[in-house]
């Protein structure tokens, strides 16, 4: 066997341990990589938010509210003018998801409340300007006194919070939809105060 | 000279040798180290083969997706330590029946006796001072079947909640017992003129938004109940959850009044408004849980008195009957 023969030998080797090596540094950080375990966010939505602190970006919920649609001129008739802006918009980004209503899902909620949301078939929302989202079944009338209170206010949140990405996922611009938070008076107007 | 070079030549081959040996042994740690399990080698060893093959599938994936994102069946397997912990229920809407969830510590499913009953009232014997308080229903009867026929809601369920919210009054409304052609505060003056039809309200003279006519009122009840569980009820699980969702989840009676029947078999279970005085031997006596705005009786310093109206299903049960 000639030198030059060994030397080229010596130099393959050589390069085969230094790819070798590359390769079992790769799949011990493929691995390492693998092997952390996602932890599974008691919520539907980012986790790391201690139940009585559920925040929500102001951008998304700064919707549009049916108090802001203009009415109409009593000459021409009564209630809501389906004409605006407001209407119009809120249509618009309906349009957007009314292939995908119904939106339903459960969840436990960091507090430990079991929450359901409903967003039912556009045939079923109340009118095509306006998103019903009901999220049940928490008491919307519970006492600020009641220790349960926080632990309801926060699933409410968790629970809008994931409307809201929801929404967003599915290019809703949540400025412009109008969306009405349960049915009876006292569950709109506790929901709205959650919301602030 | 040829005597160092075959040195060289073995001392490289060991050098590789030891870093393929190592290479595997990481390769293998993480995945049968499961945390404890004492069940055997064997099954260790099988976790340990299956989760080496799905790495090697993940790392094929990887390497040839290119960008793909592929599914992480290491994480999903049923073996995996990580899926023990609480977990959301996953999105359901292929699930047509929104309920029972997962998570909620009732049964999961109400057997009911009579799958072509979802009034579950089979067998059921209503007190005559029920009866004769709820005759007065059967006057609207052909207006809650022509909301029927449009909803799809029973009649008897539609005649159920307006005798508990306007006592089968034909001039009050379904929604919250008022008058018909005043405002429903629930509407929120969410109407207009420019949008008509049957089951709408109206926008009124005065400002806000109301009904004029039973059959509309009854009709928007119908659609409503429905819009709680995006579906007509098809089972006496979905009517009860939709019903409570009705009236508002505030007036279940489990841990907030002395009702003895707690846990709820199901969800809306225990809701005095769906349930009371019900002939079932376990609603016959419900309470009331709030005796003011946002204040339970009991933070107001009494015991929640007994709640002496007919809950809906009791009422729908006993027109039914009556109907017969």
């Amino acid at each position: 066997m000639s030198n030059k023969l060994l030397y080229l030998i010596i130099a393959s080797l050589i390069l085969l341990l230094i790819s070798v090596v590359i390769f079992s540094n790769l799949i011990k950080g493929y691995l390492v990589n693998r092997n952390v375990a996602p932890v599974p966010s008691a919520s539907p939505a980012p986790s790391g938010v201690a139940p009585t602190a559920v925040v929500l970006p102001d951008d998304m919920v700064k919707g549009q509210s049916i108090r802001n649609v203009p009415t109409l001129n009593p000459t021409k008739g009564l209630g809501l003018d389906l004409d605006s802006n407001e209407i119009k918009n809120s249509i618009a980004q309906i349009e957007k998801i009314k292939t995908k209503l119904p939106y339903k899902k459960s969840f436990t909620s960091a507090g430990g409340i079991n929450v359901d949301i409903l967003i039912p078939s556009y045939e079923l929302l109340v009118n095509p300007w306006t998103l019903t989202v009901q999220i049940m079944p928490l008491d919307y009338e519970i006492s600020e006194n009641d220790p349960d209170y926080e632990k309801t206010k926060a699933a409410f949140l968790e629970a809008a919070r994931d409307v809201f990405f929801w929404l967003k996922n599915n290019g809703v611009n949540t400025e412009q939809i109008i969306i009405q938070w349960g049915d009876r008076e006292f569950e709109q107007t506790r929901s709205e105060e959650w919301l602030r | 000279m040829k005597k160092n070079l075959v040195i060289w030549i073995v001392f490289i081959f060991l050098l590789i040798s030891a870093n393929i040996a190592n290479a595997a042994e990481s390769f293998d740690r993480p995945v049968i180290d499961d945390g404890g399990n004492t069940s055997g080698g064997a099954s260790i060893s099988k976790q340990a083969e299956k989760k080496r093959s799905d790495i090697i599938r993940n790392i094929l994936l990887d390497l040839f997706s290119f960008g793909e994102d592929s599914k992480n069946p290491t994480n999903s397997t049923p073996e995996s330590p990580s899926t023990s912990q609480p977990t959301p229920t996953p999105d359901i809407g292929n699930n047509n029946n929104l309920l029972p969830t997962g998570a909620y510590p009732s049964i999961t499913y109400y057997p009911q006796p009579d799958p072509n009953n979802i009034l579950n009232n089979t067998g059921l014997s209503y007190p005559s001072a029920i009866i004769s308080n709820v005759q007065k229903c059967l006057q609207n009867r052909g207006i809650y079947q022509v909301a029927s026929a449009q909803t799809g809601v029973p009649w008897q369920v539609l005649a159920g909640i307006h005798y508990t919210e306007g006592s089968c009054d034909p001039n009050k409304s379904l929604v919250s017992g008022r008058q018909l052609g005043v405002d429903e505060p629930d509407l929120n003056g969410n109407c207009s003129s420019q949008y008509a039809g049957v089951g709408k309200p109206k926008a009124l003279p005065g400002g806000g938004c109301g009904f004029d006519n039973l059959l509309d009122t009854a009709v928007y009840a119908g659609n409503h109940l429905k819009g709680k569980i995006s579906k007509v009820p098809e089972t006496h699980e979905e009517l009860v959850y939709s019903l409570a969702g009705y009236n508002g989840w505030g007036n279940t009676n489990c841990g907030r009044t002395p009702y003895q029947f707690c846990p709820p078999l199901f969800k809306g279970e225990d809701h005095t408004y769906v349930f009371n005085k019900n002939p079932d031997g376990r609603h016959e006596t419900m309470y009331i849980v709030y005796c003011a705005d946002r204040k339970t009786c009991r933070e107001l310093g009494r015991e929640p008195p007994v709640h002496q109206q007919y809950g809906v299903l009791t009422v729908a049960g006993a027109v039914s009957s009556l109907a017969l």
